[in-house]
Formats: structure tokens, sequence, C-alpha cells
């Protein structure tokens, strides 16, 4: 192997992730000119393709890219739809030996949620058929599918009424609160809300994550609490993420603009923007961020950018309602989008296509290894 | 490993000139060459330019395609060897070079350079060292002045190939006649071909 190709691959590399500077690039086109780097672009554009070209004795080599060639792999499920990846081929050398081990089988979450009224009784909104389900002082609440809508008629000033929508692990739900605001309420989570808005705030108490679509008002900020964090808005998209088992609350937003506060500190943010308030720290500095990994959970995907496993499996445990445990540590990343309407072991094994996490599945237990 | 569930008889099909069947590979795997051919030649135009060409010419070929192993390790391969001379032959022309320049977004967090390894920041300085000034500039005409890679181009006093311009403006064209009319389609692809 010629003596600089570590440094080639490193530059080609950089000129790939859109990281070279503008020297490097000179130094890149230059070499790419005089013919120096031919081999390496090839090696280094090798690392993203998908492994069944690879012969026996470069297998070593896509141990390391395998992450990428499950990437592009999982693009195309993601775009291909009604295609499925199902089949493997038996003759690939990456797939025959990465089945998960599967004793019962986990499938996908659905729309489930439970409404807990105002006199303390509850309603359970998966078996709950469509059309009109109760009343809350002027507001008339149906369902329709996996949505809850409250419909103010009057404007009432009566008593208020507070209402709460939890979703167990696997569950999701859709709600359209009495002012038009419509809330996706993801696994694990609950929003506590009136069933008629009065006075001049809008206020809601959310658990787990969200994301809302606040209906404009500007004479009365929507406001949603999170874990002694604020998120207030008069008409806008965002999604707040604050459940116990992860380091923060994230607020990312998506369209218009709002203030996120705690203690006596608050930011604003722009579109494409997070901030992040840990249970101990003050509120970060709003970052940009990727909105469709995000907001993948809403669009029925699990969209993985870089992660490690602990954030994947504390995500899919939501989703699927099981148990983990780690053998060993996993320290491999994963960039994976799949979609989240499909059985815990075709999830599985795509992230097994890296090569690097092994699943055992006995029923609600999972065990990791790598 | 990408395997729509039923590719080989697909394949049997586009070998037996069934456009439809074609339509399907196509759509499957379009999306994710492109995105892979971006990342080195930065331009989406010239992603799709590229990854159409290597689909063209599948379609040409496309009486050998039961013979072929695996239809994905094929086609990325195909696609993966047509960049690379596409890339050595814009390392060479200026207007090519510019039209990947000029897409070039600095990565999020790219400000890193002064953490590397001292010694790669050495090497590149070393071949730096050794070029003449004005390679500069079509750098400077794309990212400094904020020319168009047609603008750098004609300021360069080169013109951009027609036949690419027109490919771009076509493919767009072919995109959305293979959804509603897969069969003028694929004439339409013959044509680009041919001229």
């Amino acid at each position: 192997m010629e003596e600089n190709s570590p440094y080639y691959k490193e530059l080609i590399r950089r000129y790939r992730d859109s990281k070279a500077t503008e020297e490097e690039l000179e130094v890149f086109f230059h070499l790419l000119s005089e013919g120096t780097i031919n081999q390496e672009l090839e090696d280094v554009m090798n690392e993203d393709m998908p492994g069944e070209e690879r012969t026996v004795h470069r297998i070593p080599f896509y141990k390391l890219t395998a992450v990428r060639v499950a990437a592009a792999v999982l693009l195309i499920l993601a775009t291909a739809g009604g295609y499925w990846l199902s089949k493997k081929r038996r003759e690939s050398p990456l797939l025959s030996d990465n089945k998960p081990l599967i004793k019962h089988d986990l499938p996908p979450g659905g729309n489930k949620a439970i409404l807990e009224l105002a006199d303390g009784s509850s309603i359970v909104l998966d078996s709950a058929s469509n059309g009109t389900l109760s009343r809350q002082g002027a507001t008339e609440i149906s369902k329709k599918d996996g949505m809850l809508a409250y419909n103010q008629a009057g404007k009432k000033q009566g008593e208020i009424l507070f209402n709460t929508i939890k979703t167990p692990r696997g569950g999701q739900y859709q709600l359209k609160l009495a002012d038009g605001t419509k809330v996706w309420l993801n696994a694990a989570s609950s929003l506590r809300f009136p069933a008629a808005f009065s006075g001049n705030v809008r206020k809601v108490e959310l658990t787990g994550e969200a994301y809302f679509e606040v209906a404009k008002n500007a004479k009365m900020p929507f406001i949603v609490q999170e874990g002694g964090m604020s998120v207030q808005v008069l008409g806008t998209h965002f999604n707040v993420n604050g459940y116990d088992d992860e380091d923060a609350v994230r607020t990312t937003l998506l369209e218009g603009s709002v203030k996120v506060s705690k203690g006596g500190a608050s930011v604003m943010l722009k579109p494409g923007e997070q901030t992040s308030v840990s249970h101990t720290s003050q509120l970060s500095q709003p970052i940009p961020v990727q909105t469709d990994e995000v907001m993948a959970w809403k669009n029925g995907l699990f969209y993985f950018n870089g992660e490690n496993i602990a954030v994947i499996m504390r995500q899919l445990a939501r989703w699927y309602d099981f148990d983990v445990t780690y053998e060993k540590p996993v320290k491999e990343k994963f960039y994976v989008k799949i979609n989240r309407n499909t059985n815990v072991s075709n999830v599985f094994k795509i992230l097994e296509t890296t090569g690097g996490a092994h699943f055992k599945i006995e029923g609600k237990k999972i065990t990791v290894m790598p | 490993m990408i395997c729509l569930h039923n590719e080989k008889e697909l394949l049997k099909n586009v070998a037996e000139g069934n456009q439809a069947s074609f339509g399907i590979i196509y759509e499957a795997y379009h999306d994710a060459l492109c995105q892979f051919v971006q990342k080195y030649v930065k331009a989406t135009d010239l992603a799709s330019d590229l990854v159409q060409d290597v689909f063209a010419h599948i379609w040409v070929k496309r009486v050998d395609l039961p013979a072929v192993d695996s239809f994905g390790a094929y086609i990325f391969t195909s696609v993966r060897n047509h960049t690379l001379n596409f890339l050595k032959k814009a390392s060479r022309e200026n207007t090519l070079k510019a039209a990947i320049l000029h897409n070039y977004q600095p990565a999020v967090g790219n400000a890193d350079y002064h953490l590397l390894a001292s010694e790669y920041r050495q090497f590149i300085q070393d071949i730096l060292n050794t070029l003449p000034p004005q390679t500069r500039t079509v750098f400077q005409l794309c990212r400094e002045e904020g020319m168009s890679y047609d603008e750098a181009a004609s300021h360069l006093g080169i013109s951009r190939n027609a036949v690419k311009k027109h490919m771009v403006r076509s493919l767009k064209l072919f995109r959305e006649k293979l959804h509603s009319d897969p069969h003028s389609a694929l004439l339409l692809l013959l044509f680009f071909i041919k001229s």
C-alpha cells in the first residue's frame, strides 16, 4: 500500500462529508487530476456500497463500512414503500449469520390511549367505537380512528374541566384540542389539558413526547409545561421530548417561533433549532438540528443518524414495550431509517446488518450483544 | 442487499423489454443511488444526471440482466465507476469542478481542521506549497465571488457541455412521465441516449 494512503483517505472522507477546508479541496482536486488517489477514492466509495459485491478477502473491510451500507439500504426501504427487504439472499455473507434469535416476536405499537375525564372516569380509546364519546361542559368529545377531537360549542365560562390522555408503551394518539391545536402524542406519554380554553393563556402539561401544531391566537399564548420547563408560543409547530429516561427535555421548532423558559432563563428558537434542558442544568443555547430526524416518530419512522445503541433501545422499548439487558457494551453507531409499522424482529434484523450488534428476543425481554 | 422480493422476476421482465418492471426497479434504487453520488459530486443535478446515465445504459444492455448475479451490486458498481470517472474528469475541467464546488456546502461543525493530527495538516500543507497560485481561480470565482458555475464557466471562457444541460432539464420530465406513462418515458430516455 502506498505510504500516504491513510492521509489520502482521510482527505477523501473529509471531502465526502463536506468537512474539507478550501485548502484541502484544492489538494483533493490536484491529487485527483494527477491520478494519485484513484485507488483510495474507489476504496472510500466502496465504504458506502452494499456488501454483496465484496469478495471474501475484502470482508474485514466491510465490517467498518456496514453501517453506511445499512443506511443506504434503509433509505431505499423507506422510499420503496411497499417493497419488503424480507427475504435475504442466502449467499449474502452479510446476512446469513445475522438473524436475530427470536422466541416470541413483538408487533409494532398502534393507536392506543386512555382518556381520563374531569370526574375521574376513564375511557379506553382503542376499543371505543368512532363517534361522540362524551361531553365536558360545553365541549363535545368525539373519536375517529386514531384521533380524538374536542369541539367547544359555546363560550360558557364555567368551571375549568381538565382531561388527561395517556398513551402506554406501544401506543400513540392524535388529538385536536378545543382551540383547534393539533397534538400528536408519542408512546408512553401523557397530556393534561382543559376541555375548553378560557382566560388569557392556553396551558397544557406534558410528560414524554408530543408534537404540537398550535392554532394561532395572539391573545391567548399556548404554553406547554414539562419537567419544570415551559414552552410559550402564539401559533407554531414544534416537538417536545422529555421522557424521564432521557437525559434532557428537548424542544425542537419546525415553524414560527417559540420561547422556552426554565427558572428565570429563557431562549427563543428559530425554525430548525433545538434547545435542551437537563434535569440539573440550565437551558442550552439553540443548536441547529435535522428536523426530519426529530419528527421521524410522527411520520411513522425510526430515524437514527449516528445514534448509540442505548438511545435506540430506549426508543424501541417505548414502541414495542420490552425490557432490555446488555450482555456486553456495544460501540457501534447506527445510521438507519426504519418503518415503525413492523415487528421488532425486522428492526433488529436491519440493525444487525451493521454487524456491530446482535439481539435475542424472548417475549418482552430483549438481550443486546456486540 | 436491496432485494425487491421479486427482483429476479422483474429483471427477467426488463430483459424482455417490460417497461413497467424497469420503472419499479428504477424507483427502488434511484434515490439511494442519487444520495450516494451526491456525497461525491455535491450537486443534486449532477448526481441525478450520473445515475440517469447508468439507468439508461442498463436499459440499453437489458438483455444481459438475467445473467447478473446481484443487481444491487451491479448497479452500485456501475454508478461508482461512472462517478469516479466523472470526478477524474472534473479534476481536469474547470467547468465541472466549478459545478461541484459551487454546491459544496461546508458541513456544520467543519471548523475542526485545527484539531486534526498535525501530520495530516503538514501533509496537506506540503502539497499545497507545490501548487501554482492560479489553480485557486475557480475556487475564488465560485466561492468568494458567489458566481454560479455557468457564470464561472463563461468567465473562464468555457461553455458548459450543452448535452449535459439538456439532460438535466429533461430528466425531470422523465421522472414525471415514468409515473403517468412509462411507455413514453422510456422513449424519452432512449432519445437522450442517442442524443
